[in-house]
């Protein structure tokens, strides 16, 4: 069982993008929303519905934390079951600890309860460690920030990780980034929706059998040549225009 | 101003035209459900489309191109060519003026 535990661990379901390329958070809640509109009028009887269906932008909202320490949750596979014959097999029995053992486990105990005390009193000083800890643990916080920011004012459209999808082309509508002294993370939360962009193809549309009524119009086009002309006297060119 | 020549009663036909070291593309159009002509040129990087044949007018002066074209009535009736062969039998003619009718008629140096 821990071995196909630790083999879930180093698989990935899904390219890492999360926010505009930011990964070092989690995430608590994601939502992802696909509004569409749809007619309220009646419709001819025999039209197609789905013209008169419009889907408009999907709109993402993800809720997470950023703290000092980021660890990647592994994705556990499904344990399989496997048929054993045994159910346990005792193999060794523990022998009696000899004297010089359990001395060196005391001496083990007294140096851990020694660093324990040691560290309990620099810890209630303050001064030094919570400044050097807030710095090197605020950095995480400190680049999510940044990077939220940037997005922000760069107003460039971003790539955001779902559950999922990945959905491209995403601009961020609301960024709000609260931050919390005793829980010591941020918390943020994102609204965006998707761009679109439509681009215009054009096809040549045979005419196999066109029409009698257009007379011809969709004949095919037929090259005259090249022509210098019939040098005309510029006379009746007052003439020509009214 | 030279006169195109051999406009036939085809709806769709191409004619090249020569001028000032290139080519003018003219594409002429008839379309008989609504009886107009219409004609689509190009001429290096310009392109119109669609312009509407009609008689005594200059068609694509706020082009400002150095050419531009005018088309006559010879029957004097001031119609627009409608009818399929209006060309070919002459009735109406299609002229092309060329930069130094345009100069006249603008009053400044035509760029080409």
């Amino acid at each position: 069982m821990i071995r196909e535990y630790n083999q879930a661990e180093s698989g990935s379901k899904l390219q890492q993008v999360g926010v505009g390329g930011f990964t070092l958070f989690a995430k608590v809640r994601e939502g992802v929303s696909m509004p569409s509109q749809s007619p309220t009028t009646y419709l001819e009887d025999g039209s197609y519905v789905n013209d008169h269906i419009v889907t408009e932008a999907i709109k993402v909202t993800i809720e997470g934390s950023v703290s000092d320490t980021y660890i990647s949750a592994p994705s556990v596979a499904p344990l399989q079951n496997t048929r054993q014959d045994n159910i346990q097999n005792i193999t060794a029995f523990l022998p009696a600890r000899p004297p010089q053992q359990v001395q060196a486990i005391r001496n083990i105990e007294s140096n851990v309860r020694k660093s324990y005390a040691q560290a309990e009193k620099n810890i209630n000083q303050k001064n030094i460690i919570a400044q050097v800890g807030d710095q090197a643990q605020s950095e995480l916080r400190r680049k999510f920030f940044d990077a939220m920011e940037k997005l922000y004012q760069s107003k460039q459209l971003v790539a955001i990780e779902t559950e999922y999808r990945i959905y491209e082309n995403m601009v961020l509508n609301q960024i709000d980034i609260v931050r919390d002294n005793q829980n010591e993370a941020l918390s943020f939360s994102i609204s965006a929706s998707q761009v679109r962009f439509a681009k215009t193809e054009s096809v040549r549309v045979a005419f196999n059998k066109p029409s009698g009524g257009l007379k011809g119009q969709s004949d095919p086009q037929i090259d005259k040549g090249v022509q210098q002309g019939e040098k005309v006297e510029t006379s009746i060119l007052a003439g020509l225009l009214k | 101003m030279i006169k195109i020549l051999n406009i036939g009663s085809e709806t769709n036909q191409r004619h090249t035209i020569l001028f000032e070291g290139g080519e003018i593309t003219l594409v002429l159009k008839f379309l008989p459900v609504v009886g107009i002509w219409t004609f689509d040129v190009e001429w290096k990087s310009a392109q119109i489309l669609n312009i509407k044949l009609s008689v005594g007018v200059q068609h694509i002066n706020n082009y400002n191109l150095p050419f531009d074209f005018v088309c006559e009535d010879t029957t004097g009736s001031g119609l627009d060519p409608t009818l399929r062969d209006d060309f070919q039998t002459g009735r109406t003619v299609l002229y092309m003026l060329e930069a130094q009718d345009l100069v006249e008629l603008r009053g400044y140096e035509v760029e080409i």
